[in-house]
């Protein structure tokens, strides 16, 4: 249930604390403006079984999955979601209820036991009980407050308690109260209208004080109507209330849930809302990393020379600089946040830098090759998306390096990163937007590189049906990536690697099997090998029946949703491509093979192409996909094209004795 | 359904923690050495210094770590770390405070647990590096002398040595598993010591269809006549002993409330037999509890009060167990607890070292002939007497009034674990087929699919059963899950499935696959130098019968070959006819007659599973006419 309380979200990227930290040093007068970056997981709830959920009436009892499509196959129903935050001399106080009604002993597990963490020092008040009907009588079980156990670990204390008497059809209560001092450790609050189960009512009230401002920012891609809308109490309390939630569903290739989730974000200030422009001057003129950035270091230029002497292009300049910093600047994580007195040049004199000092020495070294570079602030993939439109820090949880070759081409880089070769992003960095800090700030887009996966395979077919192939593969990029992942996994076993990933219904027999590149952060991967497939094509009478798609075939298509809720996020744009070349044995003739194809839509292509030259039957694949986010809206569109790819890759070819 | 356990190894005696990872080289033990010394049955201590050398990152991950237990009665006494690179110069001599964390022991799966843990993760950021570490730990008492793992997977080892101390007057009983070595014995005036050691293991390599790697450890239990557990004094010379401290603890945690008794006793008015009156309460134990584990204090083994199962209708196998031996006797039926360390990826214990070497409890109802019927009080879908792959096949301790004895648990055979697939398919031109599936399982088979069903909604089992099918865009029509909530013998499921595209079709012709459900593609091969035994998890039989519906106007061009083989450890066979109709019958039966195949038979296996492997994909091709 935590989902639904208040949203969990956490720092990820140390970065973040350096800027605001320096922040906080540097504008002390706004401190309260710093609640916004700081998270870490509350939740609150209250007392009285009906004050803030009302009582349990007929309408709940009839609830079932039966009772409404809405509740249909799932096996819980929130009946009540409610939470009501402020903040009241100096602590945060919130009190929350919810109220779940258990349709299915499948719920038991997820609904049945609450664990949750606060800190030590905050006042905390836990009721629950399980209310079931038994011929009529309304029976009520509450939690003993020995049951509840504790466990201390350093400042936070662990509770942890499991709901009496659980049956199906029994409805789960749970209410807390909670005071926390800590609160600049808990904003923004976040309420979380859905969850994994549908939601009858959901209900969130936020009281401002005149200690400070606030302001509501609804997120979420998936969000759904306001019921309720009101402000209260003179316009100190806002109340919002969203009925019949649906449940949260993940899709295949999906946006991140906390970029989908429907989420209301109520962010402290102390009464200014500001603009990315005015983030971007505080930040780029009066941190310790904006000056640093602001400097000029024309003694690296010299060291620049040296380290790209050999280098005649600007790409070859540009990855030899990233490579160098990366692999002679590894930052050392215990100080990731510092700056030493002496700046950039003084960590590039002295090494052992933190993350901080790496991306500046990374800057600076681009700068010194006549690059246009400073820093980009972004957001992890999987935090959701940024808010252009609410300036708002706590957005941002990852800081990278921007560049600008002289021949205008743009990249984000992350020397950081030593599991993942130029430009140093993972998946999860790859984000759609993210914010250049210099002098005037501006919003960048940079795309990562097409992602390719390309095959030849070479195969004969003997008289039994046993297939001889050669097999050749070539990636680059994110598929490379998790290609040389899952090699490292099978412990350079390609056998196991190929059997895998490139077999999954026959068994080869392997003769000779070699790759290269799977050790190396920038190489493609390139792979090689002889197998045999024994009784593989079925030979009857006069004829030979043969799938030519003998290896490295796409069993299933990963959007089987008839409907789609969400945008189809690919991350990067890639590229598949087969060639097969199938000797037809002697003596035999095609009698019948497949036809071409070629379907192209906004954004891609696929394209099946046959043809025969003398003894041999060539077939191409090919799918390409241009764009990374599709709306739902193309859904359709994009399924089709991957069915009929699975389908051409399941054709068969008709030999005939002849 | 998740039953854990008594987790006797966290809760009494610290052990560098080692985690499964991928069973290669990754971290070098280059010397262990661990000192167990005993000066009375209240006082021990735990003196170990290990060195490992870090490999690579996975090693880093799995094993670069090391935590030390401790509870309520154990203290550290010491707990430090050295790093060196790779050459041995030190990086850093100590660790810091910041470089410790202490806290509880949460398992993920306890309600409660009082044990905490104290783990350093000592590191350099080039490999390899050497890690060497020191802690000592100060016992009051101990149910058990700490058996001993020289290896844990992912490391292979130079050399590692475990010493026990004992007063002189102490009696030790030893036994190995995967390990062939004895002690060097030394009796002093007032002490004995005993010493193991191994040198040179090579790290545990994989190997398809191995046994679960933790059975295959080297390993050495040690035990003692005699042990303090907490404040509870036990004896451990024998088997009888050890039960009868059970028992101890056991005792008056039986209380009932007088309706409770009431209701029982009406439950069972009509019932002739006690089997009878157990079936009623066994069920009614499933339908009203579920399992949640709690250890506190004693609560490692001792069961909570029947009383406080009753209250709140949870607890965990100890608790869950009494329970439902309370209710038993409520009615007149005896039972006992049966101690079992349960679990496929679990040794069995070892016969001559009498004493804890056990992590669950079931229930053993006695019937004529030293025959046996077991309960499972932890799961809410066996049918009654099953025990599943969780408990079969194991050596049980049951506590009779008269001490513990030794019981092995039964095992299925291939015909109990059975499943049944009855298929109606009909095929249409456009190559789109429509199945009516039948799906009985039984045995083991039959829980690994309750299991999992039991824990999904509606929508999430049927993702799931969508998501199992081995063809191309399945959609699913209808499918009852009804038959989940009954504890028979027998789990039917059935579903009605359509996939647009099953039969592929290429002009005029349409090329179907008539094996759709069982298709055998689990096996990756294996070399002839294999060095482990095969493991199949159980012997099981799955039977397949598929009548399918040709489409107007087509016929059939040609059928695969029909296929029979026949192997000491398993048989296989499958045809395809056509009817007098014109329609199409596809039969498969397929029996894995035992668990395990030896390794020598490396090379058959892979040609018959092979065998099985294309025969599954074989395909029908129809033509229009």
């Amino acid at each position: 249930m935590e989902k639904n309380a208040w949203l969990r979200i956490n720092l990820i990227s140390e970065f973040e604390f350096v800027s605001f930290n320096h922040y906080h040093q540097n504008f002390s007068d706004m401190k309260k403006f710093l609640f916004l970056i700081f998270f870490l997981p509350f939740t609150i709830y209250g007392q009285d079984f009906t004050a803030m959920c009302g009582k349990i009436n007929n309408e709940d009892w009839s609830v079932s999955t039966q009772s409404d499509s809405l509740f249909a196959g799932h096996d819980a129903v929130v009946l009540c979601d409610y939470g009501a935050f402020e903040i009241r001399r100096g602590k945060l106080i919130g009190k929350t209820h919810y109220r779940v009604k258990l349709l299915n002993e499948s719920a038991f597990e997820k609904w049945g036991t609450k664990e949750m963490t606060f800190f030590d020092r905050d006042e905390v008040t836990i009721h629950a009980q399980t209310v079931w009907k038994d011929e009529g009588e309304i029976i009520y079980t509450p939690l003993n407050p020995n049951d509840i156990f504790k466990t201390k670990a350093e400042d936070e204390v662990g509770y942890k308690f499991t709901f009496p008497k659980l049956s199906v059809g029994a409805i789960v209560e749970f209410t807390l109260e909670r005071k926390t001092s800590r609160y600049n450790e808990s904003v923004p609050v976040s309420w979380n209208f859905q969850t994994s189960v549908p939601v009858k009512w959901s209900e969130f009230i936020w009281t401002s004080s005149n200690e400070m401002g606030s302001y509501t920012l609804q997120r979420g891609e998936w969000t759904h109507p306001i019921y309720i809308n009101q402000t209260l109490d003179q316009n100190s309390k806002q109340r919002i209330v969203k009925v019949n939630v649906p449940a949260f569903q993940e899709e295949a290739f999906g946006r991140p849930p906390a970029a989908l989730a429907d989420v209301a974000e109520i962010h402290v200030t102390d009464g200014f809302i500001f603009s990315w422009s005015f983030i971007n001057n505080r930040l780029y003129t009066q941190t310790s990393f904006g000056k640093e950035l602001n400097k000029d270091y024309p003694q690296l230029k010299a060291a620049v020379d040296q380290i790209t002497e050999r280098d005649t292009t600007a790409e070859m300049k540009l990855r030899r600089l990233f490579t160098y910093v990366r692999e002679k600047f590894p930052p050392n994580l215990d100080k990731s946040r510092e700056i030493r007195r002496g700046g950039t040049l003084k960590a590039f004199n002295d090494g052992n830098v933190s993350a901080t000092e790496q991306k500046l020495i990374m800057v600076h070294l681009l700068r010194g090759a006549g690059f246009e570079s400073s820093f980009v602030m972004t957001k992890f993939r999987s935090a959701g998306a940024i808010n252009k439109e609410v300036p708002n820090m706590s957005d941002i949880d990852e800081v990278l390096v921007y560049v600008k070759t002289p021949q205008m081409k743009e990249y984000i880089l992350d020397p950081s990163n030593k599991s993942v070769g130029f430009p140093g992003l993972e998946e999860d960095q790859v984000s759609p937007v993210a914010w250049l800090l210099n002098s005037t700030g501006r919003w960048v887009n940079v795309e990562p590189a097409r992602s390719i996966h390309r095959s030849m395979t070479n195969f004969s077919i003997e008289s039994n049906g046993t297939v001889k192939a050669e097999f050749e593969l070539l990636q680059e990029g994110f598929l490379a990536l998790e290609s040389k992942e899952q090699i490292k996994e099978s412990l350079n076993d390609y056998k196991t690697f190929l059997v895998n990933n490139y077999f999954k219904f026959e068994k080869p027999e392997f003769e000779d099997i070699s790759f290269q590149g799977q050790d190396s952060l920038e190489a493609s991967l390139k792979g090689s090998a002889k197998f045999t497939l024994p009784s593989y094509a079925q030979v009857i009478d006069d004829k030979i029946y043969i799938n030519p798609t003998v290896v490295d075939r796409w069993e299933e298509n990963p959007f089987k949703a008839e409907k789609r809720v969400g945008a189809i996020d690919f991350v990067f744009p890639r590229e598949y491509s087969y060639v097969t070349n199938m000797k037809i044995p002697t003596g035999y003739v095609v009698e019948d093979m497949p036809k071409p194809q070629h379907q192209r839509f906004a954004g891609g292509e696929f394209r099946r192409f046959l043809s025969v030259e003398g003894d041999t039957v060539q077939m191409v694949l090919r799918l390409k996909i241009d764009k990374i986010i599709f709306e739902k809206d193309k859904y359709p569109i994009i399924k089709a094209v991957y069915d009929a790819f699975i389908t051409a890759q399941s054709d068969q070819i008709v030999l005939k004795k002849g | 359904m998740i039953r854990y356990k008594f987790l006797v190894y966290l809760l009494f005696f610290p052990m560098v923690a080692f985690a499964q990872v991928g069973i290669e080289h990754d971290v070098t033990i280059l010397e262990d050495a661990r000192v167990f010394e005993i000066t009375s049955l209240s006082k021990a201590k735990l003196l170990v210094k290990t060195k490992i050398m870090v490999m690579n990152e996975r090693g880093q991950e799995k094993l670069g770590y090391f935590s030390v237990s401790y509870d309520k009665f154990s203290r550290i006494l010491l707990f430090n770390a050295t790093v060196s690179d790779g050459l041995g110069n030190v990086i850093q001599r100590k660790l810091r405070d910041e470089d410790i964390k202490d806290f509880p022991a949460v398992d993920g799966i306890s309600l409660a647990n009082d044990d905490r843990v104290r783990v350093a993760f000592p590191r350099a950021s080039q490999f390899p590096y050497i890690v060497e570490c020191q802690y000592v730990v100060e016992y009051d008492g101990f149910l058990r002398i700490p058996a001993w793992y020289p290896q844990k997977p992912g490391a292979s080892v130079e050399r590692s040595e475990y010493t026990v101390i004992t007063p002189r007057h102490f009696n030790l009983r030893y036994a190995t598993r995967n390990l062939n070595i004895t002690p060097a014995i030394e009796h002093g005036p007032t002490q004995s010591r005993y010493k193991w050691t191994v040198n040179n293991l090579a790290a545990l390599r994989f190997e398809p269809m191995m046994p679960p790697i933790e059975t295959l450890l080297p390993h050495l239990v040690i035990g003692a006549d005699a042990f303090i557990y907490g404040t509870v004094p036990g004896k451990s010379a024998t088997w009888s002993d050890f039960g009868q401290w059970y028992a101890h603890l056991s005792e008056n945690r039986q209380n009932l409330s007088g309706n409770k008794i009431a209701y029982l006793q009406n439950l069972v008015r009509n019932a002739k037999t006690d089997v009878e009156k157990a079936k009623l309460v066994y069920d009614h134990l499933q339908s009203t509890t579920r399992y949640i584990l709690v250890t506190l204090g004693l609560g490692g083994f001792q069961p909570f009060d029947a009383a406080y199962v009753e209250t709140n209708q949870y607890g965990d196998c100890k608790a869950l167990t009494n329970y439902l031996m309370a209710m038993l006797d409520a009615v007149g039926v005896k039972a006992y607890p049966a101690l079992i360390n349960a679990g496929e990826d679990e040794m069995d214990i070892l016969e001559e070292v009498p004493g804890a070497q056990f992590n669950h409890v079931i229930l053993a109802l006695p019937q004529p002939n030293n025959e046996w019927i077991w309960l499972e009080a932890t799961n809410q879908s066996y049918n009654f007497g099953h025990l599943g792959d969780f408990t079969e096949n194991k050596t049980a301790l049951i506590i009779t009034p008269q001490g513990g004895i030794l019981v092995k648990t039964p095992v299925n055979a291939a015909h109990q674990n059975e499943t049944q697939n009855h298929i109606q398919a009909v095929l249409e031109e456009s190559g789109k087929v429509t199945f009516d599936v039948v799906r009985s399982r039984k045995g083991n088979s039959k829980d690994a699919a309750r299991d999992v069903y039991n824990s999904l909604s509606e929508n999430e089992r049927k993702r799931r059963l969508v998501e199992s099918m081995d063809f191309t865009a399945p959609n699913l029509i209808s499918a009852d899950f009804s038959d989940i909530n009954n504890r028979d013998d027998v789990f039917e499921l059935k579903y009605k499935i359509e996939a647009q595209r099953y039969a592929n079709k290429t002009g005029n012709r349409l090329f179907i696959k008539p094996n759709a459900f069982s298709r055998f593609n689990s096996m990756p091969e294996t070399g002839a130098d294999r060095k482990y035994i095969f493991d199949f998890g159980y012997a099981e039989t799955v039977v397949d019968t598929v009548k399918i519906t040709l489409p107007t106007g087509f016929t059939v061009e040609a059928l695969p070959n029909a296929i029979k083989l026949s192997k000491p450890f398993a048989d296989f066979e499958a045809m395809v006819i056509k009817k007098e109709d014109g329609n199409l019958l596809y039969t498969r039966r397929y029996v894995q007659k035992q668990r395990f195949i030896p390794r020598e038979l490396a090379s058959e296996v892979n040609t018959f599973y092979r065998s099985i492997s294309t025969a599954d994909q074989m395909m029908v091709v129809l033509k229009k006419l």
